[in-house]
């Protein structure tokens, strides 16, 4: 018997088996809808968490739809690592460092879209929102940053699927990043019917 | 990372004051996207009122009119090989079509508002590698729509039951998206705006009373919506064809929010006689000129 770990993302982990959850797909990935909820990893699978005769934890108010992982390659992982540096050492009271360190992550993810045509349509998509927040604004809060940090742990994955994007990027709507933020820039006022 | 102290921006508090309603209609909601000019001012408006509602209405029109046109533009970036060429190709399949002035210039507008605020990036990127990121800025864009708009009200109401509205747009395979609005049919009833209509008839006659009052001076909208109430009057499943709900819009809208005092919409045409004829106030925090008869 094979038993999948599901981190729920809020501190939980829970224990379902494939034999009783026909949605796992071979791969060991799936999707669970619902806040808090990401995709589970082959990296999550353990065996013998469960005595034979238990049934698995599994709550069917989690909806499971079966995805597969996008086959395409992740981005510039040397790119992201120093992204993830510059994210973890920003200092917002430091007006000079903060811009020096916005300057280099919007140049960073400027360059992480070289390799993006090579990624899935999903890392595109987490590159484009965190692209986005960074032309946003000039001065981000700590939990902007807290944010921004896990954008980049996402982009870091080889496989990404949908609930990876949904989750992230209502994150940042939450957060006041707007996602037609590119649309900031209209002057008229007569183009809305 | 290392802890952000005194220049940490902070939320606001949350007020004590009494809470303050306002229904809002799609033109306002638009605006809030717009440039700081346009939309500080419709935020800056908003601020005083702590409940913010709209009409699923008004989301089923801004899906129509802004995220089925950057769907338009998101599928040009497939049709074309460089981003230099979208120019090109929106000006021959949309520019010369006079009908489909709006969706060219939603278009146009849309793409220089991307890349005026986008990095400037003509030697460090590929003409192919810029237009997959402005297809990336769409798709999120279009994806995103609708949680986006929801997070921008307190309260939805949805008194027609409106199908169509509550198709959120939503990613296919190969990229695609399905941002598509369903055409419905009087054989095949999918809402309750019949039965909304039944319900506040009255109100709906209230409109149509005032339209008639303006004659020739009523916009084209108006005389449209007059002509549907007109004949909702005799047979209400006359709305439940898509090409006539269309018509009530506004009015849909507006009656909708009928719980509300206060209204708030940038199309002055049409809200000055809904708002008059439903007896509510009508903010409009971007009209240039006072109204006629307003200090």
């Amino acid at each position: 018997m094979i038993d999948f770990n599901i981190h729920t993302g809020n501190a939980e982990t829970q224990t379902i088996n494939k034999e009783d959850n026909p949605n796992l797909d071979s791969t060991g990935e799936t999707e669970i809808s619902g806040k808090g909820s990401v995709a589970i990893h082959k990296s999550n699978i353990s065996e013998g968490t469960m005595g034979a005769d238990e049934k698995p934890q599994w709550r069917p108010e989690l909806d499971m739809i079966v995805e597969k992982p996008v086959a395409r390659g992740g981005l510039d992982k040397a790119l992201l690592e120093r992204a993830e540096s510059i994210i973890d050492s920003f200092d917002s009271d430091d007006v000079v460092e903060s811009m020096i360190n916005l300057e280099a992550l919007r140049g960073i993810v400027l360059g992480l879209w070289k390799r993006a045509r090579n990624s899935s349509y999903y890392h595109q998509d987490i590159l484009s929102t965190l692209e986005n927040a960074l032309l946003s604004k000039n001065d981000f809060t700590e939990e902007d940053m807290e944010l921004f940090h896990e954008t980049i742990q996402d982009l870091k994955n080889e496989h990404l699927v949908e609930n990876h994007v949904k989750i992230i990027s209502e994150r940042f709507i939450y957060q006041d990043f707007s996602p037609l933020a590119f649309l900031s820039e209209i002057k008229d006022e007569d183009s809305d019917k | 990372m290392k802890t952000a102290t005194s220049s940490v921006t902070k939320k606001s508090p949350i007020s004590r004051a009494p809470i303050k309603k306002v229904h809002i209609d799609t033109s306002i909601q638009i605006e809030r996207f717009k440039a700081p000019d346009r939309s500080q001012v419709a935020e800056h408006a908003l601020a005083g009122f702590r409940f913010k509602s709209t009409s699923s209405y008004a989301k089923l029109e801004f899906k129509r009119a802004w995220l089925q046109r950057l769907l338009y533009l998101y599928v040009a970036c497939e049709k074309v090989q460089r981003d230099d060429d979208l120019w090109g190709y929106i000006d021959s399949h949309l520019g010369a079509n006079n009908l489909l002035k709006n969706k060219y210039k939603t278009a146009v507008q849309a793409l220089q508002s991307y890349l005026h605020r986008s990095i400037k990036d003509k030697e460090s990127l590929t003409p192919q590698e810029r237009l997959i990121r402005i297809q990336a800025s769409l798709r999120r864009g279009i994806l995103g729509g609708y949680v986006l708009w929801n997070s921008m009200i307190t309260y939805e109401f949805n008194g027609t039951k409106c199908f169509r509205a509550s198709e959120e747009p939503k990613r296919l395979d190969g990229g695609k998206i399905d941002a598509v609005i369903s055409k419905c049919k009087r054989s095949q009833i999918k809402c309750a705006v019949h039965e909304f209509f039944e319900e506040n008839k009255d109100y709906f006659l209230y409109i149509k009373q005032a339209i008639e009052l303006l004659g020739e001076d009523a916009s084209g909208e108006l005389k449209d919506c007059k002509e549907a109430i007109a004949r909702s009057e005799k047979d209400p499943t006359f709305l439940c064809e898509s090409k006539n709900c269309i018509k009530l819009r506004d009015a849909l809208i507006a009656v909708d929010g009928i719980k509300i005092d206060c209204f708030m919409a940038n199309n002055d045409k049409e809200w000055v006689t809904l708002s008059k004829a439903l007896g509510k106030s009508l903010l409009n925090p971007l009209r240039k000129k006072p109204l006629e008869g307003e200090n």
